[in-house]
This record gives structure tokens, C-alpha cells and sequence, in this order.
């Protein structure tokens, strides 16, 4: 084996002299390095390169540059500052939703049908009722509204409640049965409810988890100018 | 909220003053120019190596930048924005300046000679070129000259490593290309630069 093909790649050399090598690599290429005077050579020719490149000067503009761009730029007015928050939120809010929404195909479908569904089987469930004889329009907005005025005002009750035990679970047992009992099939209609949105709730990130695009190892700027 | 209550803006992050800014501060836009005039106009001079030119197009990246400050995503820094801002703003000129010299644009890896000279931009003529503002005359005229033998993306990738002191990282960011394409360009560049300037045996 002759000596010339232990000699380390170029770029290996290129990164040695650069300084960014890391520990093992480093060592490897040094010990050759040090041996080796064509590689010296090598490796003094690029730090020369680099010093050269190192020392050439940040240029400048001419007298009044400054003054000649601010001519033309518009600093923002009280309003404009209140004006531009206001849209910087609303940007700020549009980046946040949009980090929840699908990023497949497949996943706007999943999510459409997932929202879709419950939406049909309501509506199958209200266009039966109202087909009964002894169901009114009427009757069923006001049974529902009351649904919810009656559910809403006993969970907020229920929720008061809850700051005021020590014990959450002797609350849970001791009122569970009151609130079935007092609220009727209503009252657990709303319960119900409520475990449905938490199961979809639980569907979503499910679906983010598995239908979501993977996030790129580099993120590359992108602006639209 | 007093907006012509003097503050030293020397001390604050570029973040800082950005924010101060778009509260309607004058001083804070000021500054921004200051911070980055030299950096900007150099990278643009490097690029298009036309003095007028370059005063030019420094100014439509800085008009285009503090104009749309409320723009700026703060999760990225904010020389990234202005160098890809400025990067961009002198593309769009040798394109628009000499388009089939730059008709390779999105194929940086030449791979014979004929691509790589249809791809290099000549310096200007004329009076006008970086060498007149190199401190060390001769060994800065030459390492100038050299650079302007190379293809515009190599130069940018240069000039952010070796002058600006930028990361890969960041340089791959200003460019929008990986990082990959970032070591490649600057290896090749430093290739080509060091058979540029062999005789002076650097």
C-alpha cells in the first residue's frame, strides 16, 4: 500500500483546515497531517485562501444612504402601529389554526368526513322527529333550547361545586346520581354530548398524529416578496 | 407611549428594535440601516460589481424591508430576511440584465466546461469595480477579481461564509437551497478561486 493512498480527501483536508472537524475526524486528519508534507502544504494553501477571503472589507454605500431610503419609507403612524398589531395577531391567530389543519389530501378527508358525519346522523335524527305526528317544529326548538339552558345552567352549577370540594371523587358519587336524577334524560343528553366532542376531540389529534406531513429536517424562509 | 423618547438602541437585539419600529420610531428604522448598510451593499456590489447599480438595488432591499417590517416572522433571524431579501433583489437584476448567461440558474452543478463558462458573469468594465475599495490593494484586487469569475450563487455563498462570517446553516436559509448545495457551492467556489489565484501562491 503507498503512502499517497492514505491521503485524506480533499474535502476532508478543506474541513480540517477550515476548523470544522469534529473530535475523531479531526484527530484522524491531524496525525496524518502532521506527517505528511504534502497534506501540510494542502491544508496551509486553503488557510491561506480562507485569511485572504477573511480580509477582504465590508464595502460601504455612499454619503446619505440612510437619508435617501428613509425618503422613501413610510414609518408607521399611531394608527398605522395599532393598525399593524392588530393585523399582526390576526396573522400570529392564522399560523396557529393553521398549524391544526390537514396537510394530506387523505387527511381533509378524514377530517371532512369525521365532521361530516355527526352533522348527518343530527340531521337524520331532527328530519325523524319532526316526520312524528305529535313533534312540531316548534315544540322540538323549544324541548332543545331548554335542553341546553337547563344543561348549561346545571353544569355551571356543577362546576361551582366542584371548586368547593375537597374531595373530588365524594363530589363525583354524591352528585352524579342528583344530577341524573334532578336533570332527567336531558341532562345526561347534554353529559353525552359533551363526551362526544371529547371523542372527536381525541379522533383529531389521532388523525394529526397519523395522517400529518412530517416536518422537513430543514426548514427553508420563505417570503412573499 | 412617547415615540420621540431617546432610547440607545446600540444595546438592543435586532428583534428589539424591529418592535421599536413598528411602534412609529424613526430612530429605530435608523439604526436597522446602520446595522446592515455595509453587509447589504457589500453582498450586492459582489454580486452585480457596478457601483450605481449596487446603491440602487441596496436601496429597494432596504426600502422593501423596512416597508414591510410587520412582515417579518421572528422565529428566523433578521439578517437572514434582509441577506435573501438582498440575494434575490440582485438575481432578479443579472437576470433581467444578461438572462442567457444566467439561463442555468437552477442547474448549479455544471459539469463541463462549456456550462461553467455559460454560466460565469464577466466583471463590468469600466472604472467602477470592487477593487477600488479593497484595503490591501493588489492581493484584494486580485481575491476581487477572482470572485467576480464566479457564478453568482457561489458568490453569495463566499462572500456570507468568508466575509459576512455566516453559518452554513443560514447561508442555506438566505440562498433557499439545502445544505447541501451550500458546502457544494462554496467547495467549488473556494476550488475555483484557488486555481483563480494559484500564481500568486496565497
Amino acid at each position: 500500500m503507498s503512502h499517497q493512498s492514505l491521503h485524506p480527501e480533499e474535502e476532508q483536508l478543506e474541513a480540517y483546515a477550515e476548523g470544522v472537524l469534529d473530535g475523531g475526524d479531526r484527530a484522524v486528519i491531524e496525525s496524518h497531517v502532521l506527517s505528511c508534507a504534502d497534506c501540510q502544504g494542502a491544508v496551509e494553501e486553503w488557510r491561506a485562501l480562507f485569511a485572504a477571503l477573511e480580509g477582504l472589507p465590508q464595502l460601504a454605500p455612499s454619503v446619505g444612504f440612510a437619508d435617501r431610503v428613509m425618503a422613501r419609507v413610510t414609518v408607521a403612524s399611531r394608527s398605522q402601529v395599532w393598525a399593524g398589531y392588530a393585523l399582526a395577531q390576526v396573522r400570529a391567530a392564522g399560523r396557529a389554526i393553521g398549524r391544526w389543519m390537514p396537510q394530506t389530501t387523505r387527511g381533509w378527508a378524514f377530517a371532512t368526513a369525521m365532521l361530516g358525519l355527526p352533522a348527518i346522523l343530527v340531521s337524520g335524527f331532527i328530519a325523524w322527529l319532526l316526520s312524528r305526528d305529535y313533534v312540531s317544529a316548534e315544540s322540538l326548538w323549544i324541548a332543545a333550547r331548554d335542553t341546553v339552558d337547563r344543561g348549561a345552567q346545571r353544569l355551571g352549577e356543577a362546576v361551582v361545586q366542584s371548586f368547593m370540594q375537597t374531595d373530588v371523587v365524594a363530589w363525583l358519587v354524591a352528585n352524579t346520581g342528583e344530577f341524573v336524577a334532578t336533570t332527567g334524560m336531558r341532562g345526561v343528553g347534554t353529559l353525552m354530548a359533551l363526551a362526544g366532542a371529547a371523542t372527536m376531540l381525541s379522533v383529531y389529534v389521532l388523525y394529526r398524529n397519523l395522517f400529518r406531513t412530517p416536518t422537513r429536517e430543514s426548514h427553508y424562509v420563505t417570503y412573499s416578496f | 407611549m412617547c415615540l420621540d423618547q431617546p432610547l440607545n438602541y446600540t444595546e438592543l437585539t435586532d428583534q428589539e428594535v424591529i418592535a421599536r419600529a413598528l411602534e412609529g420610531r424613526e430612530a429605530a428604522y435608523r439604526e436597522l440601516i446602520g446595522r446592515y448598510e455595509r453587509p447589504v451593499f457589500s453582498l450586492i456590489y459582489r454580486l452585480v460589481r457596478d457601483r450605481e447599480r449596487a446603491e440602487d438595488l441596496a436601496q429597494d432591499t432596504f426600502i422593501k424591508v423596512l416597508n414591510h417590517l410587520e412582515r417579518y416572522d421572528p422565529t428566523y433571524k433578521f439578517s437572514s430576511w434582509i441577506f435573501k431579501i438582498a440575494h434575490n433583489t440582485a438575481l432578479d437584476h443579472l437576470r433581467r440584465k444578461n438572462p442567457v448567461t444566467l439561463s442555468l440558474d437552477g442547474s448549479p452543478h455544471a459539469r463541463t466546461a462549456a456550462e461553467v463558462e455559460a454560466t460565469t458573469l464577466t466583471p463590468a468594465s469600466g472604472d467602477e469595480n470592487p477593487e477600488e475599495y479593497t484595503a490591501s490593494k493588489e492581493l484584494g484586487a486580485e481575491i476581487e477579481r477572482a470572485i467576480g469569475l464566479l457564478r453568482p450563487e457561489y458568490r453569495t455563498a463566499i462572500v456570507l461564509c468568508h466575509v459576512e462570517g455566516r453559518p452554513y446553516e443560514e447561508i442555506a436559509q438566505i440562498m433557499d437551497v439545502p445544505l447541501g448545495t451550500v458546502k457544494t457551492f462554496i467547495h467549488r467556489a473556494r476550488k475555483e478561486l484557488m486555481k483563480e489565484l494559484e500564481h500568486l501562491r496565497i
